[in-house]
């Protein structure tokens, strides 16, 4: 595990306490030559159960504001354990296209 | 005019609209692609601004909404979120009836 990918694994567990994390490192489909450039989370806490989706991806933003200024992209998908025995599992994130992000 | 006004016109505009990097024809990005795919698989007509033509707008546009990246996807001037929450909605089957009454109290 590289050290972003640890870092935003021990925030989320601290913050969310969450009962399935997975924090990936997406990176290596995408151009350029950063390695810790694009990450994936999937995050089943029950912290999220009173909140919209905007407002549990708020949060997250919030909780990374300092990361997301060197992560190109942070895909997220935020369930409750509810939500989360009623899927098999989280989208695919798309290719990136190439274009930069400022 | 100020861009944060222009921003705010730019969402008043319209009853859905999209900030993506590129066009839902050409896009280039990704996510902006996807978003701009699943707001069209719903068949409601929804509004676009390439925030590489306004390179004001994309600086101004994480601040405006309090959201730090792209795509971002507005119904009725309200931010909805990025591109993992369309395709959230869409897959929960929320998203057309949610795009028809955005366009329905628009045009009330």
């Amino acid at each position: 595990m590289n050290n972003m990918q640890q870092h935003l694994t021990e925030q989320l567990t601290t913050a969310l306490s969450p009962i399935h994390l997975e924090v990936i490192n997406e990176s290596n489909n995408h151009s350029g030559t950063a390695t810790e450039s694009h990450f994936k989370l999937v995050v089943v806490s029950d912290y999220f159960s009173d909140f919209k989706l905007i407002d549990r991806h708020r949060f997250i933003n919030q909780l990374f504001k300092e990361e997301l200024t060197h992560i190109h992209a942070l895909a997220m998908h935020t369930y409750t354990s509810g939500e989360w025995q009623m899927k098999n599992g989280a989208p695919t994130s798309p290719q990136c296209a190439g274009g930069s992000k400022s | 005019m100020d861009v944060l006004e222009r921003i705010q016109k730019q969402v008043d505009s319209a009853p859905i609209v999209l900030y993506m990097k590129g066009t839902p024809q050409f896009p280039q990005c990704g996510f902006s692609s996807t978003a701009a795919k699943t707001l069209a698989s719903t068949g409601v007509e929804f509004s676009y601004v390439n925030i590489f033509d306004d390179q004001e707008v994309m600086k101004n546009l994480p601040a405006f909404a309090d959201w730090p990246t792209f795509p971002q996807i507005y119904f009725n001037s309200e931010l909805m979120g990025g591109g993992d929450i369309i395709v959230e909605m869409a897959e929960m089957g929320t998203l057309k009836g949610e795009m028809e009454s955005a366009v329905e109290k628009f045009n009330a």
